[in-house]
């Protein structure tokens, strides 16, 4: 078990003065602590029904370090599974993907239904009658899931809050980025994954899709050349142009989510941003009206990103998904990205995004490529017994927000680090076993008090 | 030793400690089958009964397949 | 149950074997020199050269590959072009953009550039179609290691196989089509920043 109690967590963790240490991102003792303390009880995502669209289909994910079975049983209902079986702990799926009646272990064949039951034991007659008891060796379920907008989440604490109150006042976030583009709620769908693994700690990830928009410097190359979706007209950028005249906000909430939206002016008007594309430009346009007209001056927020704590992180506008920072080690993450269209929308343009997804996103993604290097040379380069005692400068900003603004949490009007700090606040709380209560922000006293001692 | 993934539906088959038994349905993961047990290798099945998992190790042979 | 084809079949139409002739050879050969002349120019970081090699309306393809089970490969283990989301699916001008993105000196995922060394072997002339629309096409099939070292520790090793469709024109062979088969699943590279 790791040497560091919670005194020492928040000798690492100073988001007053603005200094978080290295040992975060480098440290093994560190890291397994992460996976027991903040793991084994946050909300995970672990990927989307339309994945699972059918009784028996199912869909291999991780939470954690660990591998899940995300599985629509033969009676429709959704469950997700530790992918080990109970008897020696062989993965009872190394598929990817697929629909099956039975998941049956290499190993001894030990079997279990699509619910999780241990329905087959080789020879149980004559080796396990009247010892085996078969409800007690179902595979291990977590302990809540929930289904939100068509998105799978689970946690193994059955003592967890439910996950709407785990989101709290982030879920209008979120919601942009699982809402049709037209207003309507959900009705979303993955169009595919990206996996893949990278040298760096799973942290710089997540938190640079909290709405680390200081970093923008470093996607110059892609600026300069333009990808986005007004390119081939001549328009340099890597993206849309929506959020041209809107107001920035970043927002830092309890438990450690943080966004990064916009919210337009009073009269809220459209932006040509698909000049390339005239069916796009007029798919856009109109879901930007019916939006407006649904939402009325709701409509003025619009996504952008955001992580939502631990690891999931959100791209809410064009190129659209969900990212899972799944730990690998201290020093790997394995990246999973489930990219998102409106399942309704038009053939041409899920074609047209598929491709701008492909270009901006992911390992092979123009623009993500250069947030890659930036993640491993960072975890690299702080891994040194001289780099380690250098805290990392969290200064940004510091104190310029409100928290006193309809949008909840603590919001920023300017690029700032407080959503960073929000984001290790929750961390240091989940490192040093809060309650659920303090840690989504119903305890403030209890979050004062420790604050004071 | 049979392929578990050649059985079919309506296959028959002699199991361990001379029981008989009849393929309901193939769930093609190599190892079990689902099936209802026989009185005799040429008996009919009783379609009440529940079917129930049946493991390759459990087979000793095959004795008429479905045709 | 059906026990379909466990082998995946080639993504491009397997026509029956080309006679082993004196043609036969002296085009592998043409084939064999292009692709090595190809290979020389990005591993010599003659990115913009290379482009040139790339006929305008170039598919350039690179599926993600999948754990599937047995008798479901030919339909299941690979991502289909035009469908869903790939490592790559892209046309001249994206890969043109790739090239202009290096270029710029501040694409920091290949700045400083990789040392990049590319094996081409097991070279197949499968097909020719003298009468393709835009001219000659000819069938090639290939197996690349391509190694890559940037900065001072980092490395990877991509292995796998190309289907290239090569278009004879005035200035040349120049590749119409390109997949790449990577034979890895989860992909065990931070970035894809070179060019197959």
């Amino acid at each position: 078990m790791s040497g560091y109690r919670f005194d020492s967590i928040d000798k690492l963790v100073n988001t007053q003065d603005g200094f978080i240490s290295r040992e975060l991102f480098v440290d093994s003792d560190i890291y397994k602590a992460e996976l027991e303390k903040i793991f084994t009880r946050a909300w995970l995502m672990v990927g989307h029904e339309s994945l699972v669209p059918n009784p028996g289909d199912f869909y291999t994910s991780r939470m954690g370090e660990e591998s899940v079975i995300l599985c629509r049983d033969k009676a429709g209902i959704i469950h997700v599974f530790l992918n080990s079986c109970r008897h020696r702990g062989m993965k009872v799926c190394r598929y990817e993907s697929g629909n099956t009646s039975l998941f049956t272990c290499p190993y001894h064949s030990w079997t279990y239904t699509t619910d999780g039951r241990l329905q087959g034991v080789p020879l149980y007659k004559s080796l396990y009658d009247g010892v085996l008891d078969r409800e007690a060796n179902s595979l291990v379920s977590v302990a809540k899931l929930a289904n939100y907008k068509g998105t799978i989440w689970a946690t193994w604490d059955p003592e967890a809050p439910d996950f709407l109150t785990y989101l709290g006042d982030a879920k209008i976030h979120l919601d942009q980025a699982l809402d049709c583009r037209d207003g309507r709620e959900g009705g979303s769908e993955v169009i595919g994954v990206h996996k893949w693994i990278f040298p760096a700690n799973w942290k710089f990830a997540s938190e640079n899709f909290l709405g680390d928009t200081y970093h923008n410097p470093s996607h110059r190359s892609v600026d300069l050349i333009g990808i986005g979706p007004s390119a081939a007209s001549g328009k340099k950028g890597r993206r849309d142009d929506e959020l041209a005249v809107a107001q920035h906000v970043w927002v830092s909430f309890p438990v450690g989510h943080g966004v990064h939206s916009a919210i337009q002016p009073e009269q809220n008007q459209y932006v040509e941003s698909f000049l390339d594309n005239p069916v796009l430009e007029e798919y856009f346009r109109h879901c930007y009206e019916e939006r407006k007209r649904r939402l009325g001056d709701g409509a003025r927020l619009l996504p952008f990103v955001g992580t939502i704590f631990p690891n999931t992180s959100y791209h809410g506008r064009q190129p659209r998904g969900l990212c899972a920072w799944h730990p690998h080690s201290p020093t790997s993450t394995e990246a999973w990205r489930f990219f998102l269209v409106d399942k309704d929308a038009p053939q041409e343009v899920k074609d047209y995004l598929r491709h701008y997804y492909m270009r901006y996103s992911g390992p092979a993604g123009m623009t993500e490529q250069d947030d890659l290097e930036n993640w491993l040379y960072a975890t690299s380069a702080s891994m040194g017994t001289v780099a380690r005692r250098y805290p990392f400068n969290y200064q940004q900003s510091l104190g310029a927000y409100t928290s006193d603004h309809p949008l909840g949490g603590d919001v920023s009007l300017q690029v700032t680090e407080q959503i960073a700090r929000g984001y290790y606040n929750g961390w240091a709380a989940f490192m040093r076993n809060a309650s659920w209560d303090e840690i989504t922000g119903g305890d403030r006293k209890g979050a004062a008090r420790h604050a004071a001692e | 030793m049979i392929n578990m993934l050649d059985l079919k539906p309506g296959d028959r088959l002699q199991l361990r400690e001379g029981e008989f038994a009849q393929v309901v349905a193939n769930m093609e993961d190599g190892m079990w089958v689902e099936v209802r047990t026989l009185e005799t290798a040429t008996a009919e099945p009783d379609p009440s009964e529940e079917p129930q998992l049946c493991h390759a190790q459990d087979i000793v042979r095959l004795l008429t397949p479905a045709g | 149950m059906t026990i379909t084809s466990a082998e995946a079949p080639a993504p491009v139409e397997t026509p029956a074997p080309l006679a082993r002739n004196a043609d036969y050879y002296r085009l592998k050969a043409d084939v064999e020199d292009f692709l090595y002349m190809e290979a020389d120019l990005l591993d010599e970081r003659r990115f913009k050269d290379w482009l040139n090699l790339l006929a305008e309306d170039i598919v350039y393809f690179m599926p993600i590959r999948r754990n599937v089970k047995f008798g479901q490969h030919a339909e299941r283990e690979n991502t289909k072009l035009g469908v869903g989301i790939s490592w790559f699916d892209e046309d001249k001008w994206t890969l043109t953009k790739r090239v202009e993105q290096i270029l710029t000196g501040v694409h920091y995922a290949e700045e400083p550039l990789s040392r990049v060394c590319h094996m081409v072997s097991n070279v197949q002339v499968v097909g020719v179609r003298p009468d393709a629309p835009t001219g000659e096409e000819v069938e090639v099939r290939s197996r690349f290691l391509v190694y890559q070292n940037r900065v001072e520790y980092e490395t990877y090793f991509f292995v796998g196989k190309r289907y290239d469709t090569l278009r004879r024109t005035a200035n040349g062979f120049k590749v119409a089509r390109r997949e790449i088969i990577l034979d890895q699943n989860i992909l065990l590279a931070k970035n894809l920043t070179i060019f197959f």
